[in-house]
């Protein structure tokens, strides 16, 4: 269970995150979602120590992480792994290289295995033939973010956050990487946290919903709880989201 | 905008040594990334390596004919090879050296770090748990670092051989005479002096290229602006350093 | 006349190419006079401060080493001063500045030219009815060989006077009969030499860093790339010349 508590943060004199609290269940795909600019990406950032906060405490199963050094996060984030917005592979290495950066300290065959079962996850097995010789500049850029994906399973998380997994993509492939995240979290039994601004499928992929707005939470539940809020600016995001 | 030159010029060199000590730090506390290191060091003397050799050969020979026509004036030809060799050994090649890393490397490894700072692939890997100065700045400054003396060893061998040539060219004098000069007027004191240099112009051209790189600012602008800033401060710390050690070494040696 | 579909074959042919048209601008006058003075004042005021700077240690440093070798090798060092100046305006000023300029003006010409044609800002200014060479191409290498002639000389002042520094403060030399000393075995024909060699390395500057820029590969790596072999390829094509017209000065 991750639980924010009174967090604030602020860039210079922008405070982006006001007094933000609210709890994230394990086992469960949990969505953040917002306006852009409410802070959503920078609530992921400062739970995985890429930010410090200013105001405020984070905690991961009860245990204070926020206050944690660079080295510790470090550990950490092997448990909470951050697929961020930007797919970011190395463009200089192959896609073998890519997958299996974050576990390079284990033997060829398991990194061989785990490298072609995380590809298979992700939808791209047939990749998996040419994979020492294939770069990232060959792929498209839906291609790159499900390798992204790859790559942090391969860690084998905890918990696997997402912030902005389906922006720029096109409609199917945003519904296909919905459902690879829903598999992600029953399969494979991670706990998820997807930070995005797609409302109509955040209440048909999630199992409880945040609502951020001014860096702070006004509502949070159940696709059904949400759907029966009688917050005004909830109100308006259904109605969006129905259009 | 004179005067503000100098603060930031000891600004600059102040964020040089923190980042030089987060260097050390990683080097020390972190495993090091072997493959990492061998491929980086492998890819800097490549790059290097030829332009070096080109560079050094022709120098040498340049200096070879105007040291020739100095010494010729008092009847002192045959202490030509001598003469060379030495200059070569303690100003000319480490510089030439020190010059060609920073237009090369420097440039090129300051640009890619730079490049993967604006496109977050920094902050991809340590999203990764992983530790991207030690992952990724580490080797490359160990490897021009080390690649400095490497390139000094090569670029002195072809110095002599550009110096012989030309000396045959302009003066008549052959191979043995040329060579027979060099244990006369290379003492220990200039090899020292030589390999310090060398030692501390890589040292310098990796910490310029890594620190502008891998902190360098956002946005695509950010690339080339860290590409320049590296040329500039790579170009006056040659020459103060140049200065410091050269001064040093008359101190010492008198 | 495509500037792009020609940039595949050899550098060689392509610096003859810009060269000709470059020339043949500059004869007809045809070439941007703003560009000119815009890219001039850039040019020198820019780079006036690092070559200053490192001139004026090389003379230092070239005293010092003198001394060094002077005792070494005859015993006695008064004709320090004299071996310094001439070394210093035969060889060491002019390519030293080149050098300096390379890192500096031929990375920027380069990195610019490389850009605008990666943006296609070039052939916008086609279609425009401007020609690149007369627009930038032209001004930009009349203007950085003058920038090189002149802050070459200037740094011959810089680095002989350093020179007179570290003799006279360091080496115990009299002020007084320095000047002489300075001046004896430097005569104009080695001020003619070094003015020559700062006008070949003037041009060949701009000349090689334009046509390797027009040649960059799209893309941001590209530019980086053509960046890079501009300033390799013309310190290496510096340091030829400067070989083959010390020999060739030598013979006289």
């Amino acid at each position: 269970m991750i639980e924010f508590r009174a967090v604030s943060k602020r860039f210079g004199a922008l405070p982006v995150l006001h007094n933000l609290s609210f709890l994230i269940p394990s086992g469960r795909v949990f969505f953040i979602l917002g306006a852009s600019g409410t802070g959503k990406s920078v609530a992921l950032k400062c739970l995985t120590g890429l930010c410090p906060i200013n105001a405020g405490t984070i905690l991961l199963d009860g245990r204070i992480i926020s206050g944690a050094t660079e080295a510790e996060f470090r550990v950490l984030r092997r448990q909470l792994s951050l697929v961020a917005q930007l797919p970011a592979l190395l463009d200089s290495r192959n896609l073998f290289e890519n997958v299996t950066l974050g576990i390079r300290d284990r033997v060829f065959r398991e990194r061989a295995q785990t490298a072609e079962r995380c590809l298979e996850a992700v939808g791209l097995g047939e990749l998996v033939e040419g994979l020492s010789q294939t770069f990232p500049s060959q792929l498209s850029y839906g291609q790159q973010k499900r390798i992204a994906i790859a790559r942090s399973l391969a860690l084998n998380p905890d918990w696997l956050l997402f912030d902005e997994p389906t922006t720029g993509l096109d409609p199917r492939t945003t519904i296909e990487i919905f459902r690879l995240i829903r598999t992600v979290a029953d399969d494979h039994r991670k706990s998820v946290v997807v930070v995005s601004h797609d409302v109509r499928n955040a209440l048909r992929f999630g199992d409880q919903l945040a609502f951020l707005e001014a860096g702070a939470s006004i509502a949070q539940g159940t696709p059904d709880e949400i759907r029966a809020s009688a917050h005004p600016l909830v109100r308006e995001f259904l109605l969006e989201a129905r259009a | 905008m004179k005067a503000q030159w100098l603060p930031d010029a000891l600004q600059a060199t102040l964020e040089k040594a923190t980042f030089l000590r987060r260097i050390l730090s990683a080097l020390v506390r972190e495993p090091l990334e072997r493959d990492e290191l061998v491929s980086q060091f492998a890819l800097v003397c490549w790059r290097s390596l030829p332009t070096t050799l080109v560079a050094g050969l022709f120098t040498g020979a340049i200096l070879a004919i105007q040291f020739y026509l100095q010494l010729r004036g008092f009847g002192a030809e045959n202490v030509l090879g001598g003469l060379n060799t030495s200059a070569c050994i303690r100003e000319v090649g480490p510089v030439l050296i020190a010059f060609m890393l920073a237009g090369k490397v420097g440039a090129y490894t300051s640009a890619e770090l730079a490049s993967m700072r604006v496109s977050d692939q920094i902050e991809a890997l340590r999203s990764l748990g992983m530790h991207p100065l030690n992952f990724l700045v580490v080797p490359r400054f160990l490897a021009v670092t080390l690649s400095a003396l490497v390139l000094l060893c090569f670029g002195l061998i072809v110095s002599v051989l550009g110096g012989l040539a030309a000396a045959r060219l302009v003066g008549n004098i052959n191979s043995t005479q040329y060579l027979s000069m060099l244990p006369r007027y290379i003492d220990g004191f200039s090899v020292a002096m030589a390999v310090i240099k060398s030692f501390v112009f890589g040292l310098l051209m990796a910490l310029i290229c890594c620190h502008n790189g891998y902190l360098c600012e956002a946005g695509t602008a950010g690339v080339g602006r860290a590409v320049r800033r590296t040329a500039v401060q790579s170009m006056f710390a040659i020459v103060v350093v140049d200065f410091v050690v050269s001064l040093l070494a008359r101190g010492l040696q008198s | 006349m495509n500037l792009h579909d020609r940039y595949d074959r050899t550098l060689l042919l392509n610096v003859v190419s810009v060269g000709r048209r470059s020339i043949s601008s500059l004869v007809r006058r045809r070439f941007s006079r703003d560009e000119f003075w815009r890219q001039a004042e850039s040019f020198s005021i820019g780079s006036l401060p690092l070559v200053l700077f490192s001139l004026f240690f090389v003379g230092i440093i070239l005293i010092l080493e003198y001394s060094f070798h002077m005792k070494l090798i005859i015993g006695n060092d008064e004709l320090i001063p004299s071996f310094a100046t001439m070394m210093l305006v035969r060889e060491l000023t002019a390519i030293v500045t080149a050098l300096l300029l390379t890192s500096r003006m031929g990375a920027s010409t380069a990195a610019e030219l490389g850009a605008m044609k990666n943006s296609e800002q070039l052939d916008a200014y086609r279609l425009l009815g401007t020609n690149p060479i007369d627009r930038f191409i032209a001004p930009r290498i009349l203007a950085c060989t003058l920038a090189c002639v002149l802050l070459t000389f200037l740094a011959l002042g810089v680095s002989i006077l350093g020179a007179a520094l570290a003799a006279t403060i360091g080496l115990g030399f009299e002020w007084r009969s320095l000047g002489s000393s300075l001046a004896l075995f430097t005569s104009y024909r080695d001020f003619l030499a070094c003015g020559l060699k700062s006008l070949l390395f003037g041009v060949s500057i701009p000349l090689l860093s334009a046509t390797i820029g027009l040649r960059a590969r799209p893309g941001a790596e590209g530019v980086g790339r053509a960046t890079t072999e501009a300033v390799v390829v013309t310190s290496l094509w510096i340091i030829f010349c400067d070989f083959l017209l010390t020999y060739a000065l030598a013979q006289a």
